[in-house]
């Protein structure tokens, strides 16, 4: 994050970067402050990546193939099966257990069958749709982690743990987001023109800097943030965003070299609560609090508008506007491995963690300069804030009828509690945990 | 919609049948001429779509203390109170802060049901009458824990059903008293309710899942059997098509005539 002039808003929450180039990638240059070592040396021990599990109610069994079909179907009934569907063609019946009967205590009677000749759980299956992003597979990690190695360039490879991510693609089956849920994105602008935000920006946006109606991004910083949060997903293009289906608002509150003023954020934060923003992306801060900072947080929350923002990259304590309790959702970062990132910002406000090491987001095609694909990896709090914006405007495309206080206490309730073996519960480094998206989305199963 | 309004006109049909032959035979005379009690037995599914939703099952048993009424003209009243058990499946509540799916569990309640029939007509060895019936279960409220978040939570569920029915009964005289064999056409209303309350730390909701006035057709073949003195046994089994699907129903009684 990038510090501050008196009364400055900094920290656009970059701890290094590296740009993505061709089919290698190339390390480029840091930005800003908080650049930090990350720890990455810890193997996880989760399961094959992806398990779906097996049904709690179905079972598949195989007859003896001596044994017709009326008297099989018996035999279920008499086991308890009412209902048995028969595949012929491969000799297996799909049987439901009755209520109260578990799918263990069901196959041991079913093993105990002379006439079975086998008989198993039904596994589960999920239709196989995971966005055509090219870079999703390799590189986003923090959407979808099956383990391995994240290969960044320069030498520079990280190990991933499987199941450090925020369960992206299992949520996305139970919603995309809507087009008419807007996320702001108050930073350095964003670049409209980029072939992975073009069709997600609703329009110019507002320029607080330069007291214009064109909030371009004559930085990276802005771009990177909303693509995290809502880059065009499933279009053959570049990376996936958590709000796949929401859009982008852009607002220039901090020039190009990542500066600002409280009064630009002030009015960022009210001029995209009026615009009727959904949720409010503030990946930058600065040190001291402001009574009037506060209030258009307050102002934002009232009219509907979730606020979330970048704890900081400081290692210290946590920057304003996250560090309104009450109004604002703080996030700090975690990596690879689920471990709190070294430089994340800390205290009691933290309500919870997203990846924040290594991410990669677009950026303009003039700060790589031209042959170079425009996506760069990012590390710090402000990658991590924007899939905490995600999540909650896929939340609010699920249950617009929530208030903004529901949707972040949503978040923290579902969040998986990462560092539970040393700080069980919350705690003032990941707040409730690392975001988990397939708990806050996907219905909770009662039987 | 037409479709349904088709459907709701002769249920009201039938309905009417069944309330005319019963002031008919009330009209005529209003003693009583017999006094039964004993205990009865319920069961019927249904396919169902809760409040729109996809198509799920809900079965329903019901089992208590049932008294018979006979009015001089044929008319009888009964009336039966005691157990229910409902097993509502797949209905999904997804407007609460965390979107629950209850994927079926056994309900218990308290029903209450009402039933008049009354013979309309006598032709040969056949008698052609009507039948009405009122069911109600209140289902009384069972909780789950909500796991794996940070807090700790509940899901409190609560199913209440009505169903009303009515409709024609052709019963078959030749075997005397002892056996009364008889058919039934019925249309079954049901409108039902699962009410879901959730809480989890500072979050908390409740959203209720209906089905309102679900129709169905019903076919029953039953009897009335006097095995000995005063006892008579009540049986009925048959099938109920509607919207969505063929689905069964069974009852049976026995009952002491004082």
């Amino acid at each position: 994050m990038t510090r501050t002039r008196g009364t400055v808003v900094g920290s656009l929450a970059a701890a290094a970067v590296v740009v993505l180039a061709g089919c290698g990638l190339d390390r480029g240059g840091a930005v800003a402050a908080g650049d930090r070592p990350v720890r990455l040396e810890r193997m996880s021990e989760t399961g094959p990546p992806g398990s779906l599990g097996c049904a709690s109610d179905r079972v598949l069994v195989r007859f003896r193939a001596d044994v017709p079909d009326g008297p099989a179907r018996e035999r279920l009934r008499a086991h308890g099966f009412p209902d048995a569907h028969a595949i012929p063609a491969v000799r297996v019946y799909s049987a439901r257990t009755a209520p109260g009967v578990s799918v263990a205590e069901a196959l041991t009677a079913l093993r105990g069958d002379g006439a079975v000749e086998s008989a198993g759980p039904d596994p589960r299956t999920r239709i196989a749709d995971v966005p055509n992003d090219p870079y999703f597979g390799a590189y986003q990690y923090n959407l979808r982690n099956l383990g391995g190695y994240l290969e960044i360039g320069g030498g520079l490879r990280v190990r991933l743990t499987a199941g450090a991510d925020v369960k992206a693609v299992p949520a996305w089956d139970e919603v995309r987001g809507d087009p008419g849920v807007v996320i702001a994105v108050l930073d350095t602008g964003v670049d409209r023109n980029h072939p992975d935000l073009a069709y997600k920006v609703v329009g110019p946006g507002r320029d607080f800097v330069n007291g214009d109606d064109s909030a371009d991004d004559d930085h990276w910083h802005g771009t990177h943030v909303a693509g995290i949060a809502a880059a065009d997903t499933d279009n053959g293009v570049g990376i996936a965003g958590v709000a796949r289906g929401c859009r982008v608002l852009p607002v220039k509150v901090v020039d190009n070299r990542g500066d600002g003023y409280y009064s630009w954020m002030i009015d960022g934060i009210v001029w995209a609560t009026d615009q009727g923003a959904g949720v409010i992306n503030v990946s930058l801060g600065g040190d001291v609090p402001d009574p009037y900072l506060e209030d258009a947080c307050r102002y934002a929350r009232d009219h509907g508008a979730v606020v979330v923002a970048a704890a900081g990259n400081s290692g210290g304590p946590v920057l304003y506007p996250a560090a309104y309790d009450e109004t604002v959702l703080a996030v700090a970062a975690s990596d690879a491995d689920d471990a709190i990132a070294s430089f994340s910002s800390f205290g009691p406000e933290v309500d919870v963690a997203a990846p924040g090491v290594w991410l990669l987001g677009p950026v303009p095609q003039a700060y790589v300069g031209p042959g170079r694909p425009p996506y760069v990896f990012a590390s710090g709090t402000s990658a991590a804030a924007p899939q905490a914006a995600g999540l909650a405007a896929l939340i609010r495309s699920l249950k617009p009828d929530l208030a903004p206080e529901q949707i972040m206490w949503i978040i923290r309730y579902t969040a998986n509690d990462i560092n539970a073996a040393s700080l069980p519960g919350r705690d003032d480094r990941a707040g409730y945990g690392r975001i988990n998206m397939e708990r806050a989305l996907v219905p909770y199963i009662i039987r | 919609m037409e479709e349904r309004d088709r459907r709701r006109r002769s249920a009201l049909a039938l309905a009417v049948l069944a309330l005319l032959a019963a002031g008919r035979a009330e009209a005529k005379q209003f003693h009583v001429t017999s006094f039964s009690a004993g205990l009865a037995y319920d069961h019927f599914a249904r396919t169902v779509a809760w409040g729109g939703g996809g198509p799920s099952k809900l079965r329903a048993h019901a089992f208590g203390a049932q008294a018979e009424v006979g009015f001089s003209g044929g008319l009888v009243f009964s009336f039966a109170a005691g157990f229910s058990l409902v097993n509502p499946s797949r209905l999904a509540f997804g407007t609460l802060p965390i979107s629950l799916e209850f994927r079926g569990a056994n309900m218990s309640g308290l029903s209450l049901a009402a039933e008049a029939a009354a013979p309309v007509k006598r032709a040969g060895r056949f008698e052609i009458g009507a039948a009405g019936r009122i069911v109600y279960s209140s289902g009384a409220a069972r909780s789950w824990p909500l796991e794996g978040f940070a807090v700790e939570g509940r899901a409190t569920g609560r199913p209440d059903w009505l169903e009303l029915s009515a409709g024609p009964r052709l019963a078959y005289l030749a075997f005397g008293p002892r056996i009364v064999p008889f058919a039934e056409v019925s249309a079954r209303l049901l409108w039902a309710g699962f009410r879901m309350a959730e809480t989890l730390g500072e979050l908390g909701g409740e959203e209720t899942s209906r089905v309102r006035g679900d129709f169905a057709l019903a076919l029953a073949l039953g009897a009335e059997v006097r095995v000995g003195g005063p006892v008579k046994v009540k049986v009925k089994a048959g099938l109920a098509a509607g919207g969505g699907g063929a689905d069964g129903l069974f009852s049976i009684g026995a009952l002491y005539g004082f």
